[in-house]
């Protein structure tokens, strides 16, 4: 799908620049923010590590690239690799199309390709991997595996090269992950700087996770050339991209800077960076602010006939005098501007998509999909859905339907599929994974829908906190648009963001990530296999009982004029507490008589149990048997 | 017998006969219940256990370890060598480490005619093969000292030489008993400080330069260990593998308060490091040396650049004495692994100082790689250090240890894996009498195992001189018996403790059982009245 044209990078000679670390390495720091309507804010960090390593031999050397990163290359099969860990949604209808796609929760795919790799190789690195990256980012990955890790067909291109041998590719989100400061630190910890100086500085747990949306990302991909496996870069793009809600900060205008957004200025830049620039949109909703300082260049940039403006900051001309200080850039309204104006509704980007679970009750349900082509022209569109195998996706109720986008209701129209790939789940072991693809005419929304059914668990397999419900990802949706319109993704064979100025293509790759879904399934209450079992075993207890006595008892009717012995052995043992001496005996008495009380040989002469009651009563009998013979 | 006022009761004929399907039912009762529903519950709830040599492995440090070493004497006159011989023996009659094995080399004419001790020892270690872990002492009449051993497996000894001083070179530097015992005591004040070779390890020396702005520190960190560590690691990886990995890391701070110190220098200054605080400097450092892929302990070589405005930058110890030494200021932490402080060069600093532009220069390469060797030599704990008097000790020529000092190395690891080793299987063996839910299963049994009959392989191997295949058996049994310790399946069923098997299936088996135990009563006087009927 990509129009791929690495090999250009590749030979892309490495200009002495940087006066430390190798001549082979470069390490590149961006900020871009771009005011957005609604009064949000967004920031778009992006860390970029390029390092022509060569040989495979070198990559027991590292120095601005973490060891990880080069471990990881030498241990595992792995050409590119992709982990998002992101909080928030991101609001496509009136923030347009993010610079780096996420999806809540963690997400992560990679691409393995080497000589002799089979699928259960690549299963068992996958999982290694996720457990390696669990352990790096502190995140739980380590939950990723076969029962919830699918192979795209279709949707997912490699960013590799060379990408034309064997490969393989893996996928999986855990929508339930929770980003927090104990992401951030790890992630930070890769950056060669650190979070000491540079733009990673700005980055402060406190206000990272005070905002609306945040998403880190990491990706690493080697690019190598075409049959010369030594000759290779391994690039790793670290990237932390943060919504900010203005109307959070309390303020009686619209006015922001660095330092609020942040928590302190810059303090510099990182003394590693070959380039430490900050772009700041100023059209759009740009527009309305005035900046301070007075920023010195403009880059202009038309792509897919859509013009962006961006004023650049360059830390290196900024911190050119020693001396510290930090620096701050502020965004000011202008005091007269109608504040409803910053409220128009912003142009709908060309796709978007939305997605919501129907039915009630437990036991069935229907995802629904919808997808809305605003554009005048049909776009091509393709789904991947990943539905996990306690939901039982059934094919044949799969449909898409159409209606024009000013019409409210859907009809029975439908839209023919151009593509389809289903892998059935598996109970325990394998998702349901959908790969379908469309044209959508111009002007018109498509709802796919397919029916479900909702599993009953095993009692351990419920999480803790079942009642919470149980996730399902999100479902991934690529098109090709034919202009760049709200379009702001790195082009595959660029690494900063500068590379996306006036990268005007024939088509640009977007790809969406609709809603994450909750669905409850049919949770039990825990304490019940015990409160069975109790149960169950007392009803059997009481049956036995009287069956046992039944079968084994014989019931003799007997008369006793006085009370029965035992009685009497209480009493007798109660008022003659005084001579304890005879305790003992009692006590062996009495369990004598339990038994001869099971044989169901009652009615021993009460009188003698009062004139001899110490002595053993099945002596008694014996004797009383004795005399009879 | 008095007849009481209630119907005497005797049961009838009738009731005879039915007695008998009574006693049957009963019997029925005790049958299943007792007979087939318990060992059941008992079966179905039992944790699963692989049969193991548990009594074996107990008895294991009944039998001790005892290794087999040759000892050749060459001298002049065969009456001296058997003297030596025989007092030597006896010296080592009855010790319980070692069973040594002395053997007489007879002079013979082309051994006399040699004229240099080398071509001496050259000639005899042709004509008499040596397997691993042997040793040999020839006589050199015109020594200067009393003992001089060379980088082989011998020593050169002068004529006046006692026995005495023989069997105490044996011990201290050839044998190294007193490491030994270290090793095999259980006494753990006196056991061994350093753990047992891992079967593989990451080298990481990580090059950390805090301020990279104001330190333009330059050095091929790559080149430089590919030239020093690599090299001498291979020919020490006969216990374990070493990959050697570099990083620079920049930007990352010492913790710990520095104080200024005035003196002669064009600087004027130094700053000084409290020996005191160095676990703290380390704990500082650990946390930002970048995780790692594989599971493989790391030997971390840290080489430090202290910035301009902390350098130079020394170690004082508490009673505020400078601990450089040759210029060096460095410290190993076992088994973590060392530290260097590369100050830069005074040039550097003084022109930081004054125009606040950065010079660029290059690290010595010797000068730390050097510290580095002698660091990692400490670390992996193969060089002897023991010094003696009257015995000399030729210097290293090339990159590869003394041979004796490795092989000491080699029967030393080989020693302490065994004992690791079976005190590892003896424990779990206790565990496991200890802690009744801890499973064992088939692949951990195996280990299990394994570990055991290589142990005694590998003592067996001890003991009848392969000094080789000890050193491998010894390490399989090591590695096996981690294994089998620290599997997972291990704690399988930690959640679910006898307490609860107990606890679900009382509710059930308490109701039953009181009637089908109180029916044996009645069996038991059922059968007595039987008895009674027959003798009357």
């Amino acid at each position: 799908m990509y129009a791929v044209a690495f090999v250009l990078l590749l030979l892309v000679a490495f200009n002495a620049g940087s006066n430390l670390g190798r001549d082979d390495e470069r390490f590149h720091e961006e900020l871009v923010v771009r005011p957005l309507p609604g009064h949000h804010v967004n920031t778009y960090f992006q860390f970029t590590t390029r390092w022509h390593y060569g040989e495979k031999d070198n990559l027991y050397h590292t120095q601005l690239t973490p060891r990880v990163i080069a471990e990881l290359l030498q241990q595992f099969a792995v050409k590119e690799l992709h982990i998002g860990l992101t909080q928030g949604l991101w609001r496509y209808e009136t923030w347009g199309y993010p610079i780096v796609e996420a999806t809540s929760g963690a997400e992560m795919w990679a691409w393995f390709s080497g000589a002799n790799l089979t699928n259960r190789e690549v299963d068992r690195q996958w999982k290694e991997l996720a457990n390696v990256f669990s352990g790096v980012l502190c995140a739980s990955l380590n939950f990723v595996d076969n029962t919830n890790s699918i192979a795209p067909r279709h949707l997912i291109r490699p960013q590799f090269m060379p990408a034309n041998g064997q490969r393989f590719v893996r996928y999986a989100t855990l929508p339930r992950e929770i980003v927090c400061t104990e992401n951030l630190t790890p992630w930070k910890k890769l950056l060669p700087c650190g979070s000491a100086s540079g733009f990673a500085s700005l980055l402060n747990s406190g206000h990272v996770h005070n905002t609306k949306y945040h998403s880190l990302g990491l990706k690493v991909r080697v690019l190598c050339e075409d049959h010369d496996e030594d000759n290779c870069i391994v690039e790793l793009t670290q990237t932390a991209n943060l919504v900010y809600d203005l109307r959070l900060f309390e303020l009686s205008n619209n006015d922001f800077s660095l330092r609020r957004l942040f928590g302190m200025g810059l303090n510099g830049f990182c003394e590693l960076a070959e380039s430490s620039k900050i772009y700041v949109q100023r059209n759009e909703q740009g527009e309305h602010y005035q900046l301070v300082p007075e920023p010195v260049h403009q880059v202009k940039s038309t792509r897919g006939g859509h013009s962006v403006v961006y004023s650049v900051y360059d830390m290196h001309e900024q911190f050119k005098e020693p001396g510290e200080r930090l620096f701050n850039v502020a965004w000011l309204a202008p005091k007269t501007e109608n504040r409803r104006r910053n409220l128009a509704k912003p142009s709908l980007p060309p796709v978007t998509v939305h997605r919501y679970l129907l039915g009630h009750g437990q036991e069935r349900g229907r995802i629904v999909t919808e997808v809305t082509n605003s554009h005048y022209d049909a776009l091509p569109i393709m789904l991947q859905e990943v539905i996990p195998w306690y939901v039982h996706a059934y094919l044949h109720t799969l449909s898409i339907r159409r209606k024009p986008q000013r019409v409210n209701e859907y009809g029975r129209q439908r839209l023919p599929f151009k593509l389809l790939h289903y892998t059935p789940g598996k109970q325990r072991e394998l998702p349901s994974h959908l790969e379908i693809g469309f044209m959508l005419p111009g002007q018109t929304s498509a709802l796919i829908t397919i029916d479900v059914d909702y599993l009953l668990l095993k009692w351990l397999e419920y999480p803790p906190d079942a009642n919470h419900g149980h996730y399902i990802g999100s479902a991934i949706v690529s098109s090709q648009l034919p202009m760049g319109r709200n379009y702001t993704a790195l082009p595959p064979e660029g690494h900063l963001f500068e590379h996306s100025f006036n990268a005007t293509r024939p088509t640009y790759v977007l790809s969406l990530h609709t809603e994450a879904l909750i669905v409850s399934l049919p949770t039990p209450d825990f304490s019940m296999p015990y409160n069975v079992i109790c149960l169950a075993c007392t009803v059997v207890a009481l049956a036995f009982g009287p069956i046992h006595s039944v079968a084994t008892k014989m019931i003799i009717v007997g008369r006793q004029a006085s009370a029965p012995k035992n009685f009497v052995k209480i009493f007798n043992k109660i008022f003659r507490r005084g001579t304890a001496a005879d305790e003992s005996a009692a006590e062996g008495d009495r369990l004598a008589a339990a038994g001869a009380a099971a044989l169901g040989v009652a009615g021993i002469a009460s009188s003698r149990a009062s004139v001899s009651g110490d002595q053993p009563l099945l002596e008694d009998l014996d004797e009383e048997e004795e005399e009879q013979d | 017998m008095e007849t009481s006022s209630s119907s005497p009761v005797k049961p009838r004929r009738k009731d005879k006969d039915e007695d008998k399907f009574r006693i049957g039912a009963t019997v029925a009762f005790i049958v299943v219940i007792i007979g087939i529903g318990v060992p059941m519950w008992w079966h179905t709830t039992t944790v699963y256990r692989v049969n193991l040599p548990s009594t074996e492995i107990l008895s294991l440090s009944e039998t001790p370890i005892k290794t087999a070493v040759q000892v050749a004497i060459y001298t002049q006159q065969p009456s001296r060598g058997q003297l030596l011989i025989a007092e030597l023996q006896s010296a080592f009659s009855d010790d319980e480490i070692w069973s040594v094995e002395f053997k007489q080399l007879s002079p013979t004419p082309k051994a006399q005619e040699t004229h240099t001790p080398a071509a001496l020892e050259k000639l005899l270690l042709e004509q008499n093969v040596q397997s691993v872990g042997d040793f040999m002492f020839i006589e050199w009449p015109k020594l200067q000292e009393e003992l001089l051993l060379t980088t082989e497996r011998s020593a050169l000894m002068r004529s006046d030489t006692t026995s005495n001083k023989i069997a105490q070179l044996l011990h201290a530097k050839i044998l190294q008993t007193y490491r030994i015992n270290q090793i095999l005591s259980t006494d753990e004040r006196m056991g061994a400080k350093s753990e047992a070779p891992q079967p593989s390890y990451d080298v990481i020396v990580s090059v950390l330069n805090p301020k990279p702005r104001l330190t333009h520190a330059k050095w091929n960190i790559a080149m430089a260990v590919k030239t020093y560590i690599e090299p001498w690691l291979a020919k020490v990886s006969g216990v374990s593998n070493y990959t050697v990995r570099s990083q620079w890391k920049y930007r990352v701070a010492i913790e710990a308060d520095l104080k200024q110190v005035r003196d002669q220098s064009k600087l004027g200054r130094h700053y000084a490091l409290q020996e005191s605080s160095l676990p703290h400097l380390l704990t500082s450092i650990a946390q930002n040396l970048s995780a790692s892929t594989t599971d493989k302990p790391a030997i971390n070589l840290v080489v430090y650049i202290p910035p301009c405005h902390i350098a130079p930058l020394h170690i004082y110890n508490s009673k505020d004495q400078r601990l450089t030494r040759n210029d060096v200021d460095a410290f190993i932490s076992p088994p973590w692994g060392g530290f260097i402080i590369a100050n830069p060069p005074e040039h550097i600093c003084l022109a930081a100082m004054s125009d606040q532009q950065a010079v660029p220069y290059h690290v010595s390469t010797t000068d730390n790689m050097q510290v580095m060797l002698d660091q990692l030599h400490k670390l992996l704990d193969i060089s002897s250090e023991l010094q003696m008097d009257g015995v000399k000790v030729v210097d290293i020529e090339q990159l590869e240890p003394r041979r004796w000092e490795y092989e000491a190395y080699l029967r030393r690891t080989a020693i302490r894996h065994i004992s690791t080793a079976s005190s590892t299987l003896q424990s779990l063996i206790k565990l496991l009498d200890q802690i009744s839910y801890i499973v064992i299963d088939d692949e951990v049994g195996a280990a299990i195992t394994n570990s055991y009959a290589d142990i005694l392989a590998a003592k067996a191997a001890l003991l009848q001189h392969r000094l080789a295949d000890a050193s491998v058996l010894a390490k399989r049994a090591f590695v096996a018996s981690e294994r089998g310790f620290f599997d997972a399946s291990l704690l399988a069923q930690l959640y679910f403790p006898d307490e609860q098997k107990y606890a679900i299936y009382i509710p059930l088996f308490l109701p039953i059982m009181v009637p089908v135990l109180s029916s044996f009563n009645m069996l038991r006087s059922v059968l007595q009245a039987r008895r009674k009927e027959k003798q009357s």
